[in-house]
């Protein structure tokens, strides 16, 4: 360590630690030096420091030194007291108040940065008046009695020249009632060291009359201790001190300008002169002869062994004494005192050695004596003896530890010692670079005295932290918060701010966001109490979005920030507020360029979709579509990587907002900030310049001058002024943590480039809010976004505005939200051209037509449903299967010319334009429907030839009746079948009315059942309930007619279904809608096969309805089910008849026969017999057949669940025989040959009508296999005279097992084949006999 | 403000010292970056605030000492206890007059646990009887660190935890409700 006298804390005890000189004046002495601004003491003042004497003094043991550094204490005799407490208190808070103000000047700069605190923190240049303001606390502790340190050690009676009998008045000063207490009291000695000085003002006259006084104080008093000072010389009162030695001295600087004006350099000099005079030739002295006399007086007392036995043995009898704590035992002639005195004169001249041995001495006294407060003192003392005399770290610590905690335990009285001694003891380890520790010192004593003086000590520990080796930021940090806080209980703001605003730098960046908000919460406050609002808001927005805090603190926050933002007085504008947060992401701008919507789901739809739909439509218009390709080339190059809009449609831009916090917030007045241009190349260069304009110029509108940006959006907002377009404004409020999408447009009206720049919203009416549109944010949106890729990825809000083009708007009339399945509805398309352009070329394209149909403008002539319902003159019901062929299925073009009119012209102006949909919900869920109008314009601009309006439609669509058909073959009759149809209410409230049952097909014709009647009088279904009804099929085509087997008429016929009595209309279903609805459902429902046996029904029902509603039209259903096949034109019933059970033994045989009997009858009802022609043809022929089938299964390995065919033959009876194999039986090829029964030989035989034929029918088996024939069907082939093969398929219930060896003698081939109904199911049943369908048709 | 609190905060504290021998105050992790990961305060006062300082400032002194070791657990603070034997581990006064202790912990991954607690008695006796009290206190609390330790690996284990971010398990809050319980009641390892 460097010489501690050199150190920071030597010079502030050379300084402080000096004799006191006691200075009594007259009151024409202070007049004379009132002159100058100035009183007496503090035109000495300056001169009472000497840098540069060098003064010999011998040691008490007669060791010389030098002294080159003295200083002096000139007070006057009223000052020579404690301090009074208020005042002192009054003069600190003076010190601080003035600091405060030099140092906030930079209040509204920027919070520094750690490193350039540590720069500053090391130069030392904050601590500037820490100093002072440590040195005023010492003050305050000084004068006390229980040190000899303040003690007046000489007396300066100062007497003016113009002062009458001037001896006289210094014997009058020298007046024992006047002085200190301290002198009075007996504490210190009364026989002080006096000097007499006369003060001749030289403007008052001339020198002669004080030489004459001085003379005669010379005789009086001697002639050392007299001395004559001559002051303002100086001419005039200009005298302008280039450097004034008194400014450092005077607290208030105002009236420095004026301070020893009076004065000139001789006066000074004169002044300098006296003070080293005093100092060198009397004081020094004096004090030099009073330590060897008190040095003897305490080693004859005191010193050797002898006198410290003494003592114990004097001091422990004094231990009954009564304690007083107060010393006033101690009179100034104790042994004591004068050790005290001996110990700090020896430290005033420097003589550490000696003051530490007295030191000593008397704190073993006064710590047996119990004077707590001596004792601390002394203790004090040492430990800056120590420190002087650079003695070990230990002793320091100790002294100074045993200091402060035994002032501390004395209470109030020691308060302001403790604050000196802690002070002193930083001091120490600073100068020994022990930051940390000091400032663990400065902490302790921060916790007494008032709370200023604490914000002072608590700051000065936070520089100590961050001196500290390695820097404790987060301690420093912690510390000035503490330091801002006690601050601002004192009163002192502006320290409090600069306390918080170093602390800000610590918690910047980290995640202590409940410190940070704190901070910055606080900062921000106390801003706006001393008036600063914009750097109040600014710290302010830092907490007013926090979004971790109570929903208390949140609303607390928010409300100090809105009241700031009032006090403000004007409008606050921050740029990029998180407040609501905006979720940039989130953007979709929605806009319509060919592409037009005409509902909102309909943006949603993804392109490719509509691109989809419109495929067909837009092709048709390969011209249109070149051209615009074309024009698109042609247009400036600027506008190629924009979007295109027409002027006067709207742009919108869906941005979604969040609220973070817990609280409601309210947004009003929210808008984009748009720009508008003709020319697309000077957009931006006119901005930046703006931009640059504003900077530099006038921008008192805005808050931060520096940013550029918000500037530059501002100024975009101040532009819409211009109103080349037309902006929305959104008022909206969100709850807490809500999020909302926002849905802003603009509406350009002239041609030009249109950017969407940003959004600007106004939070709770005071705080208006920007936010630009990053545009690279938006980029990699819309890369991969939903709108356009192609073209115009590169800027999404960046439109080149075209001039205005018709737009067509449409909407659906009566289009319900929910349905139910079936429900047939008459919708109104109404299409509206709001230009005054016509439009032409119009088509529609529906995305199912299933659902939705276009109808025909005759279809809105009658109400509905009665336009549905049958003609009295209709023709017979023929159907049109392809009604909807004109539109080419999906593709519908609105007719032209529409009755008179053009409907180009039609659909003009603000005219609107309506035609018929119909829409049939027929299956149940959601169903979307997709609908993309297309037209073209009359006069085509460059730009955009056509444009197609898209709409989308949801419906939810509930079940309702759930229809199933099922026909079988009438047993009686040939051309007959029986219908059954099960219908179910699978509606959970509503109930139907059943009103018609239909069928549709080639040739057939259906009817009730017993026929003529009401096939149920039960007309309603209610919810759940079930019904079956049975009709008859019937084949009109007759057999004369069968020579065209292939009609190409479709025929409904109907049957109503209710009462008999009713007298409701039937319903056309041979017309539109119903018939293009069908055939639609035909198509879907599966492939139409172009055969005579299959056909389709419809059911229609109507809505059961409330007597509430019978206003309503009744609502009508179709449920349509189609494809009913009816392959099988049976002519003959048949039953197969086996007696008994066959056991075949293949240990015997390598095949059997079996033998069973096959009863043929004719049940056609005319007299023909069926006959066959050419029966070896026909027989050989399907032998073949059945070889190519069994060969199939066996090349392809027969699955399981296949079937063989196999037919057997005996006497001249053909007869084939099914055999459907089982699962997993007919595991190898080989078994599934074994089974066969093989035609050998023609047959002819004639049935009769109503007879019966039974034949015996033979089945071989090859080979042993357990087979069950669990599923057997038989079948036969019959050919009629007609040539015409019919294959008739009987299916069997019985579980028959071919049993072969292996399987047991229990049983039974075919044994109980029972009899054999018509199969009912037997469209089910079809699908498991595919491959029988091919071999039919191919033999027919 | 903070005075204020101060003062309600020393009534506050007085009830548990004659209820609870020493009561943790609050439990927190902190992570590489000196982020705060978790912190969880055990007392009904709105306190969190001064917590937050407490642990923020109990940072400079591990990351002094964490330089150079890995230490199992440490005694940070004792306001009161200047030059006595514990004076390796003495923080300084963290907050004036409250009379807390912090504890630390120091993963290899220098993820900082702290736990801060209001254990006078205990403070009081192991001035008397340090060598005896303070290890047993110690293994207590490397105990309890250990079990904190592994509650938090079971947390940042989820694979849906962000490392870095705070953890916002509802169980791991839970849990580490368990382990504070299960130290205030159990007394002695």
């Amino acid at each position: 360590m460097a010489d501690p006298s050199a150190s920071y804390l030597g010079n502030t005890l050379i300084e402080e630690i000096s004799p006191v000189v006691m200075v009594l004046r007259t009151p024409l002495v202070e007049d004379s030096c009132r002159k100058n601004g100035l009183s007496f003491v503090d035109a000495l003042r300056p001169f009472s420091l000497f840098n540069d004497i060098d003064v010999p003094v011998r040691t008490a043991s007669d060791q010389p030194y030098r002294l080159h550094k003295f200083k002096l204490r000139l007070h006057y005799a009223s000052e020579i007291r404690q301090p009074d407490l208020e005042v002192s208190k009054e003069h600190l808070k003076k010190v601080v108040t003035q600091a405060s103000d030099v140092d906030t000047s930079d209040l509204r700069s920027d919070p520094p940065q750690i490193d350039s605190l540590l720069k500053a923190a090391e130069s030392e240049s904050l601590s500037s008046w820490f100093q002072i303001f440590n040195k005023e606390l010492i003050h305050i502790a000084s004068f006390s009695e229980h040190e000899a340190l303040d003690h007046p050690v000489a007396c300066l009676l100062v007497v003016s020249s113009k002062d009458e009998k001037p001896i006289n008045k210094f014997v009058e000063l020298f007046d024992t009632n006047q002085l200190p207490s301290l002198l009075n009291d007996s504490v210190m000695d009364p026989k002080i060291l006096k000097h007499y000085l006369l003060l001749h003002d030289n403007q008052d006259g001339t020198l002669e009359k004080a030489s004459n006084i001085l003379a005669e104080m010379r005789s009086t008093f001697g002639s050392n201790e007299c001395r004559l000072l001559t002051i303002n010389s100086a001419e005039d009162g200009s005298t302008d001190w280039q450097d004034n030695p008194w400014i450092p001295h005077k607290i208030d600087a105002s009236i420095s300008q004026h301070l020893g004006c009076l004065l000139n350099m001789d006066d000074i000099n004169e002044m300098k002169n006296f003070m080293q005079d005093l100092a060198s030739k009397q004081i020094i002295p004096h004090m030099e002869q009073k330590i060897r006399v008190l040095n003897q007086q305490v080693s004859a007392t005191r010193k050797g062994f002898r006198n410290q036995i003494k003592n114990l043995w004097w001091r422990k009898g004094k231990d009954d004494a009564p304690e007083t704590s107060s010393g006033q035992m101690y009179a100034f002639n104790s042994i004591e005192s004068q050790m005290r005195v001996l110990g700090d004169y020896a430290f005033m001249l420097r003589d550490y050695e000696l003051a530490l041995s007295n030191y000593r001495l008397l704190s073993t006294d006064y710590k047996l004596d119990k004077a707590w407060k001596r004792y601390a003192g002394v203790q004090e003392m040492m430990g800056l003896a120590f420190f002087m005399l650079d003695q070990s770290k230990k002793d320091v610590e100790y002294c100074m530890e045993n200091a402060l905690s035994t002032y501390l335990k004395l209470g109030s009285s020691g308060q302001q010692n403790v604050t000196r001694c802690g002070l002193w003891w930083t001091e120490i380890l600073k100068a020994r670079d022990q930051y940390k520790e000091a400032a663990g010192v400065y902490f302790r004593i921060s916790n007494e005295g008032p709370s200023l003086q604490a914000a002072v000590m608590l700051e000065q520990a936070s520089y100590c932290y961050l001196l500290s080796n390695p820097p404790m930021l987060r301690k420093y940090g912690f510390h000035l918060v503490l330091a801002g806080n006690r601050y601002y209980i004192s009163e002192q703001r502006k320290h409090a701010i600069r306390a918080y605003r170093s602390a800000i730098s610590v918690y910047k960046g980290n995640a202590w966001s409940f410190i940070n908000d704190h901070v910055h919460y606080h900062i921000g406050k106390w801003y706006s109490f001393i008036e600063i609002f914009d750097v109040a808001l600014q710290h302010l927005l830092e907490v007013v979005a926090c979004t971790h805090q109570s929903v208390a603190t949140q609303e607390l926050f928010l409300r100090d920030f809105l009241q700031t933002v009032q006090k403000l007085g004007k409008a606050f504008e921050v740029f990029r507020m998180q407040l609501p947060v905006i979720n940039i992401p989130s953007l979709k701008v929605l806009f319509e360029d060919q592409r037009t919507y005409g509902s909102v789901g309909a943006v949603n739809i993804k392109e490719s979709l509509w691109k989809c739909l419109e495929e067909d439509m837009i092709p048709l218009l390969p011209a249109a579509r070149t051209n615009w390709l074309e024009s698109q080339s042609k247009l400036p190059k600027k506008s190629k990587d924009s979007n295109i809009c027409v002027a006067g449609e709207q742009i919108r831009v869906e941005i979604e907002f969040r609220n973070p916090l817990k609280i409601p917030i309210s947004v009003s007045g929210a808008s984009l900030i748009c720009q508008l241009s003709a020319e697309p190349e000077s957009v931006e260069s006119e901005v930046v310049n703006q931009a640059d304009n504003n900077v530099d110029g006038n921008s008192s509108a805005t808050v931060f001058q520096n940013d550029s940006e918000l500037i530059k959006l501002k100024r975009n907002w101040e532009q819409n002024a211009g109103s080349s377009f037309v902006l929305s404004e959104v008022d909206f409020s969100l709850g807490g943590s809500e999020t909302t999408v926002i849905q802003f447009a603009v509406t350009p009206k002239v041609e030009g480039i249109l950017n969407i720049v940003g959004v600007r919203w106004k939070l709770s009416d005071s705080v208006i809010g920007y936010h630009s549109f990053d545009s690279t944010l938006l980029k990699k949106k819309t890369v991969k976004g939903r709108r356009r890729g192609g073209q115009n990825a590169q800027s999404p809000l960046k439109f080149t505005v075209i001039k205005s083009l018709p737009k067509l708007e449409c909407c659906i009339h009566h289009l319900p939200s929910k349905a139910y399945a079936g429900e047939l509805h008459r919708l109104v398309l109404e299409l509206k051209n709001r230009s005054k352009f016509p439009v032409k070329n119009m088509r529609m394209k529906i995305s199912d037509p299933r659902f939705l149909n276009a109808g025909s403008l005759d279809d809105m002539k009658i109400e509905f449903p009665i336009c549905l319902e049958k003609q009295i003159n209709s023709q017979d019901s023929i159907m049109q299967p392809n009604v909807v062929q004109g539109s080419n299925g999906l593709l519908f073009s609105f007719p032209e010319i529409l009755g008179d009119q053009l409907l180009g012209d039609c659909v003009i102006g603000e005219t609107t334009f309506t035609w018929p949909l119909w829409l049939h919900t027929s299956t149940t869920g959601r169903i979307s429907l997709y609908m993309s109008i297309y037209y073209e314009m009359e006069n085509s601009s460059n730009d955009i030839r056509y444009r197609t309006l898209r709409t989308q439609y949801d419906l939810e669509v509930l079940p309702s009746l759930d229809m199933s058909v099922q026909v079988a073959p009438c047993p009686s009759r040939l051309q007959e079948f029986l219908v059954r149809m099960d219908v179910t209410n699978r509606s959970s409230s509503e109930s139907f009315l059943l009103h018609q049952f239909s069928s549709v097909g080639y040739d057939w014709e259906i009817s009730s059942l017993p026929p003529d009647g009401t096939t149920h009088p039960f007309q309603m279904l209610t919810a759940g309930q079930a019904l079956s009804c049975f009709f008859k099929l019937k084949k009109c085509n007759n057999l004369e007619t069968e020579g065209m087997p292939s009609s190409t008429t479709l025929r409904g016929s109907d049957v109503r279904l209710g009462p008999r009595d009713s007298d409701k209309a039937l319903f056309d279903i041979s017309r539109a809608p119903l018939a293009n609805f069908h055939s639609y459902e035909r198509l879907d429902q599966g492939k139409s096969i172009q055969g005579s046996s299959s056909v389709d029904f419809i059911l229609i029902s109507q809505q059961k309805q409330n007597a509430s509603a019978a206003s309503d039209p009744p609502r009508l259903f179709s449920h349509h089910s189609c494809h009913h096949r009816q392959e099988s034109e049976a002519t003959i019933c048949k039953i197969v008849r086996r007696d008994r059970a066959v056991v075949i033994d293949f240990v015997d045989v390598s095949y059997d026969l079996i033998v069973m009997k096959f009863v043929s009858c004719n049940i056609i009802n005319h007299n023909k017999s069926i006959r066959t022609t050419e029966p070896a043809s026909i027989l050989d022929n399907l032998t073949k057949k059945v070889k190519q089938i069994i060969e199939k299964g066996v090349h392809h390995g027969v699955a399981p669940g296949d079937l063989i065919v196999i037919h057997g033959i005996e006497s001249g009876v053909f007869v084939g025989v099914e055999i459907c194999f089982p699962l997993g039986v007919a595991s190898s090829p080989r078994s599934s040959l074994s089974g066969i029964a093989e035609a050998s030989t023609n047959i002819h035989i004639s049935i009769y009508s109503k007879s019966s034929n039974p034949q015996p029918l033979q089945l071989h088996v090859y080979s042993p296999t357990t087979t069950y024939f669990s599923n057997l069907s038989n079948s036969y082939k019959m050919a009629l005279a007609e040539q015409r093969v019919l294959l008739a398929r009987e299916q069997t219930d019985g579980k028959g097992g071919c049993s072969g060896l292996d399987t047991s003698k229990d049983t039974n081939c075919l044994n109980n084949l029972r009899k054999q109904t018509w199969n009912p199911h037997i469209t089910s049943s079809r699908s498991n006999f595919p491959r029988i369908h091919k071999q039919e048709n191919s033999t027919t | 403000m903070l005075r204020k609190r101060r003062r309600s905060d020393q009534i506050r504290s007085l009830r548990p010292r004659s209820v609870a021998r020493k009561m943790i105050v609050c439990v927190s992790i902190v992570g590489h970056q000196n982020n705060p990961l978790f912190l969880h305060s055990f007392t009904e006062a709105d306190d969190a605030l001064k917590l937050h300082h407490v642990v923020h400032c109990s940072l400079d002194v591990i990351d002094e000492r964490g330089s150079h070791v890995v230490p199992f657990a440490y005694e940070i603070n004792n306001p009161k206890k200047t030059g006595s034997t514990l004076n390796e581990t003495f923080l300084g006064l963290l907050y004036p007059t409250e009379s807390y202790k912090v504890y630390g912990y120091l993963t290899n991954t220098k993820v900082k646990f702290i736990l801060v607690t209001t254990d006078v008695d205990v403070r009081d006796a192991d001035v008397r009887n340090v060598s005896a009290l303070s290890l047993r206190l110690l293994l207590q609390y490397a105990f309890f660190f250990r079990r904190f330790h592994s509650a938090y690996v079971d947390a940042v284990s989820n694979p849906f935890h962000v490392p870095g971010k705070k953890i916002n398990s509802r169980s791991f809050a839970e849990r580490v409700s368990t382990i504070v319980k299960s130290f205030g009641l159990g007394g002695a390892v």
